[in-house]
């Protein structure tokens, strides 16, 4: 315990020197703040329609301007955040769960095992990921329950790989070795010393796939496959204020902002977390 | 080299097979019975039986993924909505979707190497940070955002090139440079990488102790190693590519295959959202492969190991 907690502050430490990490980390609190406060911030319903206010840019009553059907964007930027944030958690954390046990196992064991499960996410991967993903939504209708599911399928094979090759490594290390002359059984071994030995490279995956999570929730939703209307969503209001591009450009802007500054985030968490849980690779 | 290409090739197959099995299952075993969606909404339950006898949706599965299959190799899968052969609609879709992509691929290709090269030449200077700040932000831009802020400047505020569309050259600028700066960006830093771990070996070094002239150093020397790992990047972002033209021909009006795809899936012709999607990845695929054996032809190392 207390070896972890100073692993910890060591990590901390590291992580604290790179520039970006940390802006990456505030962005990434602000949003958390705007997406569980949104009830408490937002300075109007993100529904509530003022159809002689439509399109109107810009004002100190609606910084952010008003959309086609007279709805403040700012509004619907903060509530955006909770939408996408809730969905993307969620989609990562089952594709977490589900790729990392895959891959455990199959790093664990070797063999037909490997060869079976390595090869159906070779699979997974030879499609690009937008499009496994509207394959999916296509299947089931859009929705935010399918929305999850088709972002966790096309992350899953990234951990599955990542978790691999980690427990390849720390399978042949001694205290496994050990571990097995005491008489621990596979699978204890397996969940209760190799997997929490390989956490950080899953940790930084899981970060990154945030960022992508993040787009792809806001790319079907431009699709029209997403999230639907009402509902404020980042992309769904992208592409509805693409028809009004030429008359009120500022629809245009503030939801891909938002869109830009959370991915910005995540990959510069994901970039400096990869860098303080890994220094060999910094110091070369 | 032969055997290595066949190797590789035959590899292919397994994959190709996986692929459209997968894509086959997705849409056929998740909930939600085709033939209903076929149908409509208001179909009675005898239209929607002539339905499922029809297309042989009544047949097992595995009989009807074989079925289509052959179809898919005979040419014969039509459109639900028109009852055309798929790939008579789709094939000049594909084509503006592969020139889209080699119009990008060209944008990033120059302004990422140009830029990748300068910034590593120029180490820490204002033009390598300003290089390094502007790809940071391109990797994590959103596509069809960054669609939307081309349009916003080049078309609304300018007006240059149109906003959307396919017609002439001109159409073509802003929806290629969409896809072309997202990737220049990656391939700028990736340049700007390898170059700086070329210039520091010792044959950069021993080069300019014998007084070869800076360029001399730079071009004949640096890049032409660094060309090759930045080829195979290039490669793979070609790839990549495929599946982001989805977002950006939505964003320009562009008819090709992502287009084609999506409208299909509003329309609930599922074989063209099957074909398509099959037919995307499998461009997909074999650009990797492509890129592999460039590669390796490039490095003999590979073909060795």
């Amino acid at each position: 315990m207390k070896k972890s907690r100073k692993t910890f502050w060591v990590v901390w430490r590291r992580f604290k020197r790179n520039k970006f990490a940390v802006i990456g980390f505030w962005i990434i609190v602000i949003f958390t703040f705007l997406a569980v406060a949104a009830p408490w911030i937002s300075p109007y319903d993100p529904n509530e329609q003022d159809l002689l206010a439509s399109l109107q840019g810009p004002s100190l009553k609606h910084p952010f301007g008003v959309d086609f059907f007279g709805r403040d964007i700012l509004s619907r930027v903060i509530w955006g955040a909770r939408v996408s944030l809730t969905i993307s958690v969620e989609a990562v954390a089952i594709a977490v769960i589900l790729g990392v046990t895959l891959g455990a196992i199959s790093g664990f064991y070797g063999g037909v095992v490997d060869e079976v499960i390595m090869r159906i996410m070779d699979v997974f991967l030879a499609i690009p990921d937008i499009l496994l993903a509207i394959a999916i939504v296509a299947a089931l209708g859009p929705g935010t329950f399918n929305l999850v599911l088709a972002i966790s399928i096309y992350s899953m094979p990234q951990f599955a790989r990542v978790a691999r090759s980690a427990v390849l490594v720390e399978r042949k290390k001694e205290y496994v070795e050990s571990a097995r002359a005491v008489g621990e059984s596979s699978l204890s071994m397996l969940f209760r010393y190799v997997l929490p030995n390989s956490i950080s490279p899953i940790l930084v995956q899981a970060t990154l796939r945030m960022a992508r999570a993040i787009l792809s929730v806001a790319g079907l939703g431009f699709l029209g496959l997403g999230i639907q209307p009402p509902t404020p969503e980042w992309g769904t209001d992208l592409s509805q204020a693409r028809t009004y591009l030429q008359i009120a450009p500022h629809t245009g802007i503030f939801p891909g902002l938002a869109v830009f500054l959370i991915v910005m985030g995540f990959n510069f968490l994901g970039d400096g977390l990869n860098d303080a849980l890994n220094p060999r690779l910094k110091d070369r | 080299m032969g055997r290595f290409v066949l190797r590789r090739v035959l590899l292919l197959i397994p994959i190709l097979i996986g692929v459209s099995v997968l894509i086959f299952l997705i849409m056929h075993l998740l909930p939600g019975d085709p033939a209903r969606l076929i149908a409509g909404e208001d179909a009675s339950e005898e239209e929607i039986e002539m339905i499922r006898v029809k297309y042989g949706l009544d047949k097992p599965l595995v009989i009807q993924y074989l079925i289509f299959m052959e179809n898919l190799f005979k040419g014969e899968v039509k459109s639900l909505r028109s009852d055309a052969p798929v790939f008579e609609e789709l094939f000049p879709r594909y084509l503006n979707t592969i020139q889209l992509a080699f119009s990008s691929v060209f944008i990033a290709s120059i302004l990422g190497i140009l830029f990748g090269v300068i910034a590593a030449i120029h180490r820490n200077s204002i033009v390598d940070n300003l290089v390094m700040a502007v790809s940071l932000f391109g990797v994590s831009m959103p596509i069809f955002w960054l669609g939307i802020l081309l349009i916003l400047f080049f078309s609304v505020y300018l007006g240059w090139f149109p906003s959307g569309g396919k017609e002439g050259f001109s159409s073509l600028v802003l929806p290629s440079l969409t896809i072309g700066l997202a990737i220049a960006a990656f391939i700028a830093r990736m340049t700007r990488a390898l170059m700086l771990d070329v210039l520091s070996q010792d044959y950069i070094r021993t080069a300019v102790a014998y007084g070869f002239p800076r360029k001399t150093v730079i071009y004949r020397y640096a890049l032409k190693n660094v060309m090759i790992p930045i080829v195979t990047i290039i490669g793979l972002q070609f790839g990549y590519l495929m599946g982001g033209a989805v977002l950006t021909e939505s964003v320009f009006g562009w008819p090709g295959i992502g287009r084609y795809v999506v409208e299909a899936i509003f329309a609930r012709d599922y074989t063209v959202v099957q074909v398509g999607i099959m037919v995307i990845s499998a461009t997909f695929v074999v650009i990797n492969l492509l890129v592999d054996l460039v590669y390796a032809f490039l490095d003999p190392r590979i073909r060795r190991g």
